[in-house]
């Protein structure tokens, strides 16, 4: 748009033309990125009652079963526990009318290492720009997951609250609460979400046929959603919700690698 | 290859909504007003909340176009942006943008609850000197009586009394704060005010007495209105029926290109740091079906709310986003409520399309100071303003210099 001749821009700080900075107040805002960054402006009722303090956890949160909330609704409950981290970043060919174009597709994890997971994937044209907006969904999805002991309740929880199963098909994925400094057995994917979840020990086995990859994943789904806090799948309006990261997530959690002879010893 | 069953499809790599470079955006902050006065309509100003800063003062909306068709009561002045556009620059030398919404906040998608005024004024006009004011000009030049008789009649909010200060005399060496005093004083109001609206807003611009001599109707509520000028000005209005919303300037800068934060910039440095160190994490530790399986799992309404969030993290504190040319497509925090062809009508004065202006985003919510649990308080996903691209006049001798533009309410999720 052409610029507003400068008659008309001395009258007034009109919205109209490229943004006539007024009384020169520009680098409060325009450049004041971090400052800016430090303060968070909600955009939902959510999280405007967060924000004044009317809302004391993220689990009332879930039990309203909101359908989106706002990624500082978690920052602000979780604090600096929630860390994130890029797993993967990959290139993705997008074919269009101008020809091939690459952009990026980033994978992220946010965690806690508290009870608190989640999720997030975005493709971009810059790789920046696919990590921000893969951490923002991985925040907006997080979702809180159970833990228990596996034998004196000493300290604090480390391990999945009770053996839980998973079946899908043919597989039958089986996740045991394993004793402290058990590890986690599984490859290294699985082993830092389950970290980040706060999982430290836990033992996973398979039985049936692993060549089905989908099946494989649907079990170890139905095995780790049991592990959920007091939300069970069936409490979730699938319709309205997102899905639980954890059921569309992998069947890599029982993935046999190092450590699978200890896993055989509960092979059942 | 095995298939993850999934409720929905996968989603498609999801295209950016790619802009033409040439679209720029201009965004509008809130601030408090560094001089009330400045505020006032012959400073051209851009505002929210207060009294509307009438353009032209005189041919005001009718008390119909000021009313909420949903509900039958007055509506509430939300905010104004002064934006004349290249469209149409001899007649429209001066334009402005008034926004109303109705006080039933729980009803804005209803058709008229929400409404919005175009209003423009050529460099020669009887109201404005042709030159541009200085920040010393404390008042709007004076109207005829029988021009301020007309505005007062049509104007729920009497403006125009609240432009200067009780007993103010012709000259305009008044001293400083009383103007912005006496209007903000007499915007007090208690909340959940018994009178009707319309006797509330009557009441509250009585309270502020004519300060033009000669010619203009007494007016009674002045030893309030005195005494009140001599108070500090109050900045916070409770808001209840025929109440102020909190008067604040808007501030207009252009939007700065996306600079990577920090935490994208630290992520992935420990990306590359742990790829380095221990390789990167081939198709078997993560398959890409899953991390597909990962990307479709996310409901549509937190895909895009995502994508919003991440535009305006470029600029927390933006509230309005403002760009007239053609191809600008608002920034939706939703997927839902969204017009589709047709739902955009041509302007009805002229003819010619409507275009988008400008939208209201969700974070001016937040410097409403709401009462949150009260349900008529507003919520908004976004309100997008779209007006004749032709910028058109209303026929010359009408008695209503403001012409009706359509704003599309997008309510909030759930």
């Amino acid at each position: 748009m052409a610029d507003r001749g400068g008659e008309r821009g001395s009258f007034g700080r009109g919205f109209g033309g490229r943004g006539d900075r007024g009384r020169g107040r520009g680098a409060r805002r325009a450049r004041g990125k971090k400052e800016d960054e430090e303060k968070w402006v909600p955009c939902t009722k959510l999280g405007r009652l967060v924000q004044q303090g009317k809302i004391k956890s993220l689990e009332q949160i879930y039990l309203f079963s909101m359908p989106v909330k706002e990624y500082q609704i978690v920052e602000y409950f979780l604090g600096s526990a929630l860390k994130d981290e890029v797993m993967k970043i990959m290139p993705v060919q997008k074919q269009t009318r101008a020809g091939q174009r690459t952009r990026f597709k980033a994978f992220v994890v946010v965690g806690d290492h508290n009870g608190h997971i989640g999720l997030g994937v975005k493709c971009a044209k810059e790789v920046a720009t696919a990590i921000r907006g893969a951490i923002i969904q991985a925040k907006m999805s997080v979702v809180p997951v159970r833990r228990g002991y596996w034998g004196n309740k000493i300290g604090k929880v480390h391990t999945v609250p009770t053996k839980v199963t998973g079946k899908c098909g043919s597989v039958t994925i089986r996740l045991t609460p394993a004793p402290r400094g058990a590890g986690i057995v599984a490859a290294r994917t699985p082993k830092k979400v389950l970290q980040m979840a706060g999982i430290e020990d836990c033992y996973t086995c398979s039985r049936g046929s692993t060549k089905t990859l989908g099946n494989f994943v649907r079990a170890t789904f139905n095995a780790l959603s049991k592990t959920y806090g007091f939300l069970t799948p069936d409490l979730w309006r699938e319709s309205k919700y997102t899905k639980a990261p954890f059921q569309e997530f992998t069947d890599f959690l029982a993935k046999p690698t190092l450590g699978e002879a200890k896993a055989e010893a509960y092979a059942y | 290859m095995p298939s993850v069953e999934t409720t929905r499809p996968a989603q498609q790599v999801p295209d950016d909504e790619e802009e033409p470079d040439e679209i720029s955006w201009n965004l509008g902050f809130v601030e408090e007003p560094e001089k009330p006065h400045l505020l006032l309509r012959h400073h051209f100003p851009s505002k929210v909340g207060g009294r509307p800063a009438w353009l032209d003062p005189v041919r005001l909306p009718t008390r119909e176009m000021l009313t909420c068709r949903a509900s039958g009561k007055p509506l509430d002045f939300l905010l104004q942006i002064y934006a004349p556009v290249d469209a149409n620059p001899v007649e429209g030398f001066h334009r402005s943008l008034f926004l109303f919404i109705s006080p039933e906040g729980s009803r804005l998608r209803e058709p008229g609850a929400v409404r919005l005024f175009r209003c423009q004024l050529p460099r020669h006009n009887p109201y404005y000197p042709s030159e541009p004011p200085t920040v010393k000009d404390k008042y709007p030049p004076r109207l005829r009586p029988s021009d301020a008789d007309a505005s007062r009649e049509r104007d729920p909010w009497r403006s125009l009394d609240a432009e200067r200060p009780p007993g103010a005399s012709a000259s305009s060496s008044s001293s400083s704060s009383s103007v912005s005093a006496a209007a903000a004083a007499a915007a007090k109001k208690r909340k959940g005010g018994s009178a009707n609206a319309q006797t509330a807003a009557a009441e509250l611009a009585g309270a502020a007495p004519l300060g033009d001599g000669a010619g203009g109707s007494g007016s009674s509520g002045s030893t309030t209105a005195a005494a009140a000028a001599a108070a500090p000005l109050p900045r916070i209005s409770i808001r209840g029926p025929g109440g102020l919303y909190p008067e604040l300037e808007l501030v207009v800068e252009p939007e700065d290109d996306y600079q990577e934060g920090d935490d994208e910039e630290e992520a992935l440095q420990q990306y590359r740091a742990r790829v380095a160190a221990e390789g990167d994490l081939d198709d078997e530790e993560l398959p890409p079906e899953v991390v597909e399986a990962v990307e479709g799992a996310a409901a549509p309404e937190q895909t895009c709310f995502a994508d919003f969030q991440a535009r305006v993290s470029w600029a927390p504190r933006q509230v309005i986003r403002y760009c007239f040319q053609r191809g600008a497509r608002p920034l939706w925090p939703a997927p839902h409520h969204r017009p589709g062809p047709g739902d955009i009508p041509p302007c009805c004065h002229c003819g010619s399309p409507r275009t988008h202006e400008f939208q209201v985003l969700p974070q001016l919510l937040h410097y409403l100071h709401l009462d949150e649990e009260d349900p008529a308080s507003p919520d908004w996903s976004t309100l997008v303003a779209f007006t004749c691209a032709a910028s058109c006049s209303p026929a010359a001798g009408a008695e209503c210099s403001y012409l009706e533009e359509l704003v599309w309410v997008q309510p909030p999720a759930l």
